[in-house]
């Protein structure tokens, strides 16, 4: 897998030199430490254990999420239907609120120079 | 294994094959293990960031692109993973573990009655920021282009971090060599 051991960055004799010690010290820390691959059921029993893993997060994730969309939009209807009045007047402030926002943080992007359009 | 037998692999394993990312994670069990020896310095470390590598690796596998190799894949992730336990624990500059970890090497060598190598020395007290790149360039002979997108940093840093770290290695030797 070592592709070489040669330099090539520049012609600097001493990083050239620091480069080859460096290398022939790294294959005796090979030699120091022999390694033993384990076999391939080893690695497939590995990845069923993550895989299933992996399963039940993403339930557990998908669950909360479906659970928090349910309470916000019965939350919603129960209000919709209850106060419709207030639903609208909220509504109304934040269609005006919003764009005045944007514009302002627009603003202050270009005027900070950071915006790059 | 040949290069169209490991494209076959992938191909299979990025599609959820569990057999033929086991034939992958094996095949390459080895080099990241070293790999990771190598830019930690620490033996048991490495064990634990070759275990989180491969559960990052099939976390991910259905998002390799084949646009860098698998190895240079496993690296990145390898990397990336010593770099998030160094913020976590602060270690980079903790000068008793660091101390620790290359006695452990030490006596590693004495058993095997081989004489002790400066050079692992000085690697382990240069920074991480030049010891990966020195080590992928010089150990590895990836391109500056290659590392940089492996480390998320620049092509021109790169080679500063390389050129910089042997220098300081080199100096440190030379000054070894001359007591």
């Amino acid at each position: 897998m070592k592709k070489n051991n040669s330099s090539h960055y520049s012609n600097n004799e001493d990083t050239e030199l620091g480069a080859k010690k460096l290398v022939s010290a790294l294959d005796k820390l090979d030699d120091f430490y022999p390694v033993v691959t384990p076999d391939i059921e080893w690695f497939q029993q590995v990845i069923m254990v993550e895989k299933k893993r992996l399963r039940r997060k993403f339930v557990r994730e998908l669950t909360l999420f479906l659970v928090v969309a349910f309470s916000l939009l019965s939350a919603y209807f129960v209000v919709i239907h209850q106060f419709p009045i207030f639903v609208l007047v909220v509504i109304q402030i934040v269609l005006t609120v919003l764009p005045i926002i944007v514009l302002i943080t627009k603003g202050r992007r270009i005027a900070n120079g950071t915006d790059a359009h | 294994m040949d290069v169209n037998t490991e494209s076959k692999y992938i191909e299979q394993a990025v599609k959820g094959d569990t057999y033929a990312l086991s034939v992958l994670l094996q095949e390459y069990y080895e080099f990241l293990l070293k790999y990771l020896i190598k830019i930690t310095l620490d033996p048991v470390l490495a064990e634990d960031l070759t275990q989180d590598t491969m559960v990052r690796c099939i976390e991910k596998i259905g998002t390799y692109n084949g646009k860098s190799k698998f190895s240079s894949w496993l690296i990145t992730i390898g990397t990336n993973l010593y770099m998030d336990y160094l913020r976590k624990v602060k270690r980079e500059n903790n000068v008793l573990e660091k101390e620790k970890a290359i006695r452990k090497i030490q006596w590693q060598a004495a058993l095997r009655n081989e004489n002790w190598l400066p050079a692992l020395s000085i690697l382990n007290q240069i920074s991480f920021n030049a010891r990966v790149p020195i080590i992928l360039k010089h150990y590895y002979g990836y391109s500056y282009k290659e590392i940089s997108r492996m480390i998320g940093v620049s092509e021109g840093t790169v080679k500063s971090r390389v050129h910089n770290g042997l220098k300081a290695i080199q100096e440190e030797l030379g000054s070894d060599e001359e007591e």
